[in-house]
C-alpha cells in the first residue's frame, strides 16, 4: 500500500480520499462481512434449538397424527446428529437457500425477496424523517443555542423520544388517516402510504439526531476554526452550513450506522401497525406461527441489510471528512 | 512608531465580562496606534488581556463579553459603530486575522486551497478559475512549494509551519491594511518560528500591511515588531519603539521582563536568568493603585492606592508608573 496520498482537483476531491486504500478497504470489510455472516447464521441455527417447538409438528399441524409428525422429521431431516444438520444448514444457506417456510408453503428466499423492498423503502423514508428532520432541526437549534426555538427543540425531542414507536404510529393514523382522511389507514400504496409509517419510524431517530447534530455544530462554534472564518468575514450561513455541518457530520453518520440495527428493530413494530408488508411485518408473522426457517431468513438478511448500510455509512464518512481513511 | 496618520486607532478600549451579577475586566483603557507599514508587538503574560484585545478589534468578543473604547478606528471606518454586515466587509479585506493554532484554525474538511479561494471570493466577487489561479500564486508567495498540487491538500496532510502559511495566505489574500497575529508562531517548533515570523515581515513590507503581533515569546517580538507596548493585567503599562524599550526600559514590570529574557536584556544584566517573583492577578482580583505593585521591587505608599496612568516620558516612550515620570524628569531631559 502506497502511503503516500494526493488527492488530484477541487472537483475530484471526494474521489481523492477514496483512493486512499480502497482495495484494501474493500478486503477488510468483506472479510468482516463474511465472518459476521457466519456467526449469525451459527447462532440462528443454534437458536432453533432452544425453542420449545417442534418443526415437524408446525409443518404438519395440531391435527396431524404422530405417524406424520415422524414421517417430516425424517424428511427434514431433524433426526440426523448436529453436525451434519448444521452442515447441510450451512450449505444451503451458501446458496442462497433459506429453507422452506412452513406458514406460507413457499420458499424463504422467494419470501424474501419479494418482502425486502417494502422495508428497504420504509427504511429509506425513516432515514430521510431521521436525518432530514433531525440534522435541520438541530442545525437550526445550534444557530441560535439557548434561544428560544432551541429551547423548544429541546422539550420536543425529550417528548419524542420517551413515546414508544407503535404508540406515535396509532395516534398518526388515528389523526392524519382516520380523523383526517389525508393518509390511507395502511398497506403499502406508493407513495402516499409510506408517510405516516416513515414518520412514526424516524421520529424518535430525528430527535436523538436533532440533538447530537445540535452538540456537535455547537462545541464547533467555539473552536478557532469558526473565530478563524469570522475573521476573514465570512457570513453566519456559510460559517453554518458549509463548514460547521460539514465537520459534524462524523458523529451524526457514526451514530447512523449504528441506527440501522434498531431501525429494522423498530420496521417490525411499525410494519405490523400499519401493515406494510416488508420483512418486519413478515418476521412478526413469523414469530407467531413458529414458523422458524422464515424468521431465520428474516434475522440473517436483516443482519446482512445493517453491515451492508454499515459499509455505506463509513464511505459517506469518508466522503466527508478527509481525515477518516478507509 | 512612523509619522504618518495611524491606520487603526485604539484609544480606551475595554472588554468587560458579566457573569452571575459579578463583572470582570480582562481588558482595561488599551490605548495604541499604528501607521502604515507598522509592525506592533503587544508583549505579556499569559492572562493579561493581549489575546482579547486583538479580539475585541477584530469585533470577534461574543456575549456575555462587552466592548468599550473612546475609539475604535480602521482608517475611515468606526469598527465600534459598524454594522455587522459591513464588518463582515472589513473583515478579510481590509483587516484580517491569524491565530495561534493553524491546524484548530483551518477547516479540516476543506481543502486548503477552498480555503483560501472561498475568501477572494467572498470579497472580490472573482470567479472560480481566476480565484484558484490567485491561490496559487498566493501559496507560492508564502513559501510553500509546489502550490498547484499543494492547493488540493488538507490541513492535516501539511506540517505545522506549512499551516500557518496557509493561514497567512487567507490573511492576506484580499490585501488588508491591518493583519492581527495572536501568538502566530506558539504553536510551532522552535526551528520554525522564526521562518514564519521572517514571512509575516516580509509580506508585510511587500505589500503595505501594518501588522499588530500578540506575544508572550520577546524573542518573538524582537524578530517582528519596531513598536512594542507592554500589557500587564489588562493595561499597557508602557509602549515605545522596541529598540528604546529594550536598551532603556522604564517601569519595572518591563525590566523584570526583559531580565527574565537573557538575550534581550542589557549587556551587564547578563548575569544571572531573573524571575518576577508571585503570579499576575487574575482579571476578578486586581489590586488596587497599580495592579504591579504587589511584585514591584521599588513599591511606594501611592502605588497601592492610585493607578498610575500611561504618560509619555520622551522619545516617544509611555509608561504607566508613579516612579517613572519623577526619575526621568529628575534625570534633566
Amino acid at each position: 500500500m502506497a502511503t503516500t496520498r494526493m488527492s488530484p482537483g477541487f472537483e475530484a476531491r471526494s474521489l481523492g480520499v477514496l483512493r486512499a486504500g480502497p482495495s484494501r478497504f474493500v478486503a477488510r470489510r468483506i472479510a468482516s462481512i463474511v465472518l459476521t455472516l457466519f456467526f449469525v447464521l451459527t447462532f440462528t441455527f443454534l437458536l432453533t434449538f432452544s425453542i420449545p417447538t417442534d418443526p415437524a409438528r408446525a409443518v404438519v399441524g395440531p391435527k396431524g397424527t404422530a405417524e406424520q409428525v415422524a414421517t417430516v422429521r425424517e424428511n427434514l431431516g431433524l433426526d440426523d446428529p448436529l453436525p451434519a444438520q448444521y452442515a447441510r444448514y450451512m450449505g444451503r444457506a451458501l446458496t442462497g437457500d433459506l429453507g422452506y417456510s412452513y406458514s406460507q408453503r413457499r420458499a424463504v428466499s422467494d419470501l424474501i425477496a419479494e418482502r425486502l423492498p417494502y422495508t428497504a423503502l420504509l427504511a429509506l423514508g425513516a432515514l430521510v424523517v431521521q436525518v432530514g428532520l433531525g440534522v435541520s432541526v438541530g442545525v437550526l437549534a445550534a444557530s441560535r443555542a439557548g434561544g428560544a426555538f432551541d429551547r423548544s427543540a429541546l422539550a420536543a425531542a425529550l417528548l419524542v423520544i420517551s413515546l414508544p414507536g407503535f404508540w406515535v404510529g396509532l395516534v398518526l393514523l388515528y389523526l392524519l388517516a382516520y380523523r383526517l382522511p389525508v393518509f390511507p389507514l395502511g398497506g403499502n400504496d406508493f407513495p402516499l402510504g409510506l408517510v405516516l409509517p416513515s414518520l412514526a419510524l424516524g421520529i424518535a431517530g430525528a430527535a436523538w439526531y436533532s440533538r447530537i447534530t445540535r452538540e456537535a455544530i455547537v462545541d464547533i462554534l467555539n473552536t478557532d476554526m469558526v473565530r478563524a472564518l469570522r475573521a476573514k468575514g465570512m457570513p453566519p450561513r456559510t460559517i453554518l452550513l458549509k463548514h460547521s455541518l460539514r465537520a459534524a457530520a462524523g458523529p451524526v453518520i457514526t451514530m447512523l450506522a449504528i441506527d440501522f440495527g434498531f431501525l429494522l428493530g423498530g420496521a417490525v413494530v411499525i410494519e405490523t401497525v400499519f401493515s406494510w408488508p416488508g420483512l418486519g411485518l413478515t418476521a412478526y408473522q413469523a414469530m407467531q406461527r413458529n414458523d422458524v426457517p422464515l424468521l431465520m431468513g428474516c434475522v440473517i438478511v436483516g443482519s446482512l441489510f445493517v453491515l451492508v448500510l454499515n459499509t455505506v455509512a463509513d464511505v459517506a464518512r469518508a466522503f466527508l471528512d478527509p481525515r477518516v481513511r478507509l | 512608531m512612523s509619522g504618518s496618520d495611524p491606520v487603526l486607532t485604539v484609544e480606551g478600549l475595554s472588554v468587560a465580562f458579566t457573569a452571575g451579577g459579578s463583572r470582570t475586566r480582562p481588558v482595561e483603557e488599551v490605548s495604541f496606534a499604528v501607521g502604515r507599514g507598522d509592525r506592533f508587538g503587544i508583549v505579556g503574560e499569559s492572562g493579561s488581556g493581549k489575546s482579547l484585545t486583538l479580539l475585541a478589534i477584530a469585533g470577534l468578543v461574543d456575549h456575555p463579553g462587552h466592548v468599550a473604547a473612546d475609539t475604535l478606528r480602521l482608517e475611515d471606518a468606526d469598527l465600534l459603530s459598524i454594522s455587522r454586515s459591513r464588518r463582515r466587509a472589513v473583515l478579510g479585506t481590509r483587516m484580517s486575522m491569524i491565530l495561534q493554532d493553524p491546524l484548530a484554525s483551518l477547516s479540516p474538511v476543506w481543502s486548503v486551497g477552498e480555503q483560501i479561494a472561498e475568501t477572494l471570493r467572498r470579497h472580490t466577487r472573482m470567479p472560480r478559475s481566476a480565484a484558484r489561479e490567485e491561490t496559487i500564486e498566493l501559496l507560492a508567495q508564502v513559501g510553500i512549494p509546489d502550490p498547484r498540487r499543494r492547493a488540493d491538500s488538507f490541513p492535516h496532510q501539511l506540517s505545522g509551519g506549512m499551516r500557518q502559511r496557509v493561514a497567512i495566505a487567507i490573511a492576506m489574500s484580499c490585501a488588508p491594511i491591518v493583519l492581527l497575529a495572536d501568538e502566530p508562531t506558539t504553536a510551532l517548533d522552535v526551528s520554525i518560528q522564526a521562518q514564519i515570523l521572517d514571512l509575516l515581515v516580509e509580506v508585510c513590507e511587500s505589500r503595505g500591511m501594518a501588522l499588530v503581533m500578540v506575544t508572550h515569546d520577546l524573542a518573538a517580538l524582537s524578530r517582528a515588531a519596531v513598536g512594542v507596548g507592554v500589557m500587564y493585567a489588562g493595561r499597557i503599562v508602557e509602549s515605545g519603539s522596541l529598540d528604546r524599550i529594550r536598551t532603556a526600559p522604564a517601569h519595572p514590570y518591563t525590566q523584570a521582563l526583559l531580565l527574565s529574557a537573557p538575550h534581550l536584556a542589557p549587556a551587564r544584566a547578563r548575569s544571572r536568568l531573573h524571575t518576577i517573583p508571585g503570579a499576575p492577578p487574575s482579571p476578578d482580583k486586581r489590586p488596587a493603585g497599580c495592579p504591579f505593585h504587589p511584585r514591584c521591587p521599588y513599591v511606594m505608599d501611592v502605588c497601592r492606592t492610585v493607578r498610575p496612568p500611561l504618560v509619555p516620558i520622551g522619545d516617544g516612550v509611555s509608561a504607566a508608573c508613579h516612579l517613572v515620570p519623577a526619575v526621568f524628569a529628575g534625570g534633566g531631559s
